[in-house]
């Protein structure tokens, strides 16, 4: 998974409309409204999650490997990685977000990261 | 006070309650709850991913997901909802069922008493700020 915090994961970028990502990778496996309100377009390895009005929220990746363009790190070192890393870093149901890098993650679950759109991080420090 | 014609409506057409937790926050129901609630003074609304979110000076203390209203709780407080047969706030990963213990659906009879839900939204607000 190719990381720009807030901008693009694996080059789709974060102001891409759903109709940008269905161009870009076609058919989902699933499309599906989800418990939080989101609509999914699952593509397996990857899942976009947007809000009705179409504005794209949070992007779920199989990332065995996250590349944050300076660095690499596998997801086995990602929790010390961002314990190390940054300061702001938070819990919130057995997930660890870091708002310097944009993502949250379930060290339990490898090796699913889920980038974040700027906006959600507030949301998910009031989980 | 009478169930709200919303809630009626749904239960009228049998919606499974699995597909109405799933639907972002209906308008009316917001706007029910906001009702009950009026007296409580710097309340403001936000979104909170799919759903809606209830701030009281800022904080939030609530949120709407569907027609289910959740109320912040604290270790204090989470035991009230549990003896309810309240359930925490729950969503589907690709890997688990993640539970959102610092919230609890309000129950049912909540949203048919107006001082009921006011004396659980001040418990939730100060669970939200931490007093």
């Amino acid at each position: 998974m190719k990381l720009r915090p807030f901008s693009s994961v694996d080059a789709v970028p974060f102001s891409a409309s759903r109709e940008e990502v269905l161009r870009i990778h076609g058919s989902p496996v699933q499309e599906r409204r989800n418990d939080i309100g989101l609509n999914e377009l699952d593509y397996g390895q990857h899942v976009f999650r947007f809000q009705d009005c179409g504005r794209l929220e949070e992007v779920t990746a199989h990332a065995p490997v996250l590349d944050l363009g300076g660095v690499a790190v596998p997801f086995g070192t990602l929790e010390r990685f961002v314990r190390d890393n940054d300061p702001c870093a938070f819990e919130r149901a057995g997930f660890l977000i870091s708002p310097a890098f944009g993502f949250a993650f379930d060290p339990r679950c490898p090796s699913w990261v889920t980038a974040l759109a700027a906006h959600c991080i507030g949301e998910w420090e009031a989980l | 006070m009478s169930v709200h014609p919303c809630r009626e409506s749904l239960a009228a057409v049998k919606v499974p309650r699995r597909i109405i937790d799933t639907m972002s926050a209906s308008k009316e129901f917001v706007g029910h709850v906001r009702e009950l609630l009026s007296s409580i003074g710097n309340l403001s609304d936000g979104t909170f991913f799919g759903g809606h979110a209830l701030k009281h000076g800022g904080r939030q203390f609530a949120m709407i997901m569907g027609n289910t209203l959740y109320l912040r709780v604290n270790d204090e407080t989470r035991a009230e909802y549990v003896a309810k047969g309240s359930k925490p706030f729950s969503y589907l990963t690709k890997k688990r069922r993640v539970e959102v213990r610092t919230y609890f659906a309000a129950p049912e009879e909540l949203l048919e008493s107006k001082d009921a839900l006011l004396a659980w939204t001040r418990k939730a607000i100060s669970a939200a700020t931490g007093a």
